[in-house]
């Protein structure tokens, strides 16, 4: 400090010189504490929503309870968006455990060389599972059926009551039906189920497009996210709409006025679970989340709060609503119809080009 | 006041540290003796003498984060896109498959008639209420100012969020029109393109009023002056006087404008829909649905050379028109 004729002191150019110095010195001192810190931190990408709430009920603090670690839970994008970040980053997305790809972006990211494997050294309790898959570890399923109002409409009892809305509604579910944008991959199953209607399925998914055509007149919205999809239900611009058959039970349980079907001709079962990207910055503790995920203890909590069948095949003593509405036993498992991952990873791409031309 | 004591306030020079590089003895001699140049001052001194130097560091920020990653992304645009990286030979197939699809043609025109469309409503709104700002001496000027800016400190989602309530089928634009009785049936104003440029117009309103504002107040006021004193109307003064001198203003107004809603994602992607789809919005989906990065290159290649072209165009015409 410079001393002032009026006996106080000013900051001098020096002082601040000596300043920066301190500050530079002590930064980097620092910086191995700050290293060495990182191996204590998780950060796991889930998704916004109901979903982020149930991570950080029944999944995370009891994580950092059991292992002494944080856990930062990045519930930003969309499935499609996180898959997106650990391609664009060559697998190193910023987030060490990608909590909610589905099995068509496990097997994407294990062709493209962005995934670690999963196998039962890494993640034992895969060995519990009723299905298994080199580059993540399914954590639950559901599949999609057909939500409506009550109030405005009848039961739909089959996809082509969603397909051809002429038939069964006639004129009045003009404008009233919810069509997903293919970036979500309700949108998929539910064009797959449009094809197998029309004589076609995913290896043939030229019918479909006929049928989307027809369809036009009849949607009311297209939507991307749940997030846009339910205030178009709420506020009675759609009446309609395809949807996972998990969150429509629990939005049921809320009170929401919709009601939900499983069409005759059944839904498309989706594994949604968990992978390791290949420059996660914490491998090892990455591993020990995705296989706490699948403990069974978190598997019977998450699944009972969001409605969803559980990964696990040996948890018995689920509530009879819950059995009655999940996946829970073998038999039911073995009549479910689950896509051919290969196909759908493969001809996505396609189909969604397909999608915007016909909407467009 | 006359026309050499208006005149004046361009000799006063505020009296501060810089006091020292000034060649005027008048002007130093009530304040202290400056200290000896340190090597410190010396080298700032350097610094803002040669100004390329003080260009480098944005210069270089510039070109690694946004030039690289540019040039990045065009050399993406002209190979085939095949599971993660881009291989193969040169091609324009992508520009050759977006261009000859009615669909994204269409896309492309739609984005500029967006661009377009709102660049000039904003120019439209802007322009009156800079006007006021630029001549009001009311005490609440700066508050006003400040007033204006508001839309800016909302997210662009909210804001938008907040436009899908109002023009939503069940939203407050329809149940007023109902309620008046000026209409039978509800309208379908979301999602339209009409609805996106209203976003839009609200999200880049402050930028024209800004751009222009500070044109208007940059004019000499004894031009004005000069031009009443000799007995020109007030509309002749605005039309030939005000106007002329103020169009870099509007020109950089709408530029700001148009390159800011031919880029924008949120907005096109909220109040619009399949059948409104952008530029921005096919972007995104190439990127995270369809997972072909040429494509999105060709289309970001698409916008960029288009919005050089604008931006080019404008500056020459405003520029131009400020030399007259």
């Amino acid at each position: 400090m410079t001393d002032r004729s009026d006996g106080q002191k000013k900051l001098g150019r020096r002082d601040v010189l000596k300043g920066v110095a301190g500050l530079t010195f002590l930064t980097t001192g620092m910086a191995p504490t700050i290293v060495s810190g990182a191996s204590d931190e998780l950060v796991v990408n889930t998704m916004g929503g109901e979903l982020e709430a149930m991570f950080n009920a029944h999944i995370i603090p009891q994580f950092e309870k059991k292992f002494g670690v944080k856990v930062h839970n990045d519930a930003s994008g969309t499935s499609s968006e996180d898959y997106a970040k650990i391609r664009a980053s060559r697998g190193s997305p910023g987030f060490d455990v990608a909590c909610v790809l589905n099995g068509d972006q496990m097997n994407t990211g294990g062709n493209e060389g962005l995934l670690e494997k999963i196998t039962e050294s890494n993640v034992p309790n895969i060995a519990h599972c009723w299905h298994q898959t080199q580059y993540g570890a399914y954590q639950c399923y559901q599949f999609n059926t057909l939500c409506y109002d009550p109030a405005h409409m009848d039961a739909p009892d089959s996809w082509a009551d969603y397909w051809m809305p002429g038939k069964r509604y006639g004129d009045k579910a003009k404008g009233k039906l919810l069509a997903w944008h293919p970036v979500n991959t309700l949108a998929v199953y539910t064009l797959i189920k449009g094809a197998q209607l029309a004589g076609g399925g995913q290896a043939d998914m030229a019918p479909v497009w006929d049928l989307l055509e027809k369809q036009k007149p009849y949607q009311g919205a297209v939507a991307r996210t749940s997030p846009e999809a339910i205030p178009l239900f709420e506020d009675g611009q759609i009446t309609m709409f395809p949807y996972w058959n998990a969150r429509a039970s629990m939005y049921i349980a809320e009170g929401k006025r919709f009601k939900m079907v499983v069409p005759k001709e059944g839904g498309i079962v989706v594994s949604n679970g968990a992978s390791v990207p290949i420059g996660a910055k914490n491998k090892k503790l990455a591993f020990e989340f995705v296989n706490f995920m699948l403990d069974k203890e978190q598997q019977r909590n998450f699944c009972l709060g969001y409605h969803i069948s559980p990964a696990r095949k040996d948890i018995a003593d689920w509530p009879q609503w819950f059995v009655d509405s999940q996946i829970t036993t073998q038999a039911k498992m073995s009549s479910m119809e689950f896509p051919d991952s290969a196909i759908v990873s493969r001809d996505r791409p396609k189909w969604t080009l397909k999608w915007q031309e016909v909407m467009g | 006041m006359t026309l050499a004591a208006a005149a004046q306030p361009a000799t006063l020079e505020p009296r501060g540290t810089d006091v020292e590089s000034r060649a005027d003895p008048a002007v130093l001699a009530g304040v202290q003796p400056p200290a000896t140049p340190t090597s410190f001052v010396a080298a700032a001194r350097t610094l803002i003498s040669v100004p390329w130097l003080l260009a480098l560091a944005p210069a270089a920020l510039l070109f690694f984060f946004f030039l690289v990653p540019t040039l990045i992304m065009l050399s993406l645009s002209v190979v085939r896109s095949e599971a993660i990286g881009p291989h193969g030979d040169i091609t324009l197939a992508n520009y050759v498959y977006l261009l000859s699809s009615p669909f994204y043609v269409w896309a492309v025109l739609r984005t500029f008639i967006i661009g377009i469309s709102t660049g000039v409503l904003v120019v439209a709104a802007a322009f009156p209420v800079a006007f006021f700002l630029a001549h009001t001496r009311s005490r609440f000027r700066g508050a006003l100012i400040a007033l204006c800016l508001t839309p800016l400190l909302a997210s662009v989602v909210v804001r938008t969020y907040g436009w899908y309530i109002i023009l939503s089928n069940y939203g407050l634009f329809n149940e007023t029109l109902l309620s008046v009785g000026a209409i039978d049936a509800r309208i379908h104003f979301v999602p339209s393109t009409a609805a996106i440029v209203v976003g839009l117009v609200h999200a880049l309103l402050p930028y024209g009023i800004l751009t222009i504002m500070n044109s208007l107040t940059a004019i000499n006021p004894n031009v004005v002056r000069a031009a009443q004193s000799l007995g020109a109307t007030r509309l002749s003064v605005f039309v030939k006087i005000i106007m002329p001198l103020c169009i870099p203003g509007i020109v950089g107004g709408f530029l700001l404008a148009f390159t800011g809603a031919i880029s924008a994602f949120a907005t096109a992607a909220i109040l619009g829909g399949p059948k409104q789809e952008t530029i921005a919005t096919l972007i995104n989906t190439f990127m995270t649905g369809v997972l072909d990065w040429s494509l999105s290159g060709a289309l970001g290649g698409i916008l960029i050379v288009s919005t050089i072209a604008v931006t080019a165009l404008g500056y020459w015409f405003g520029v131009g028109k400020a030399r007259i």
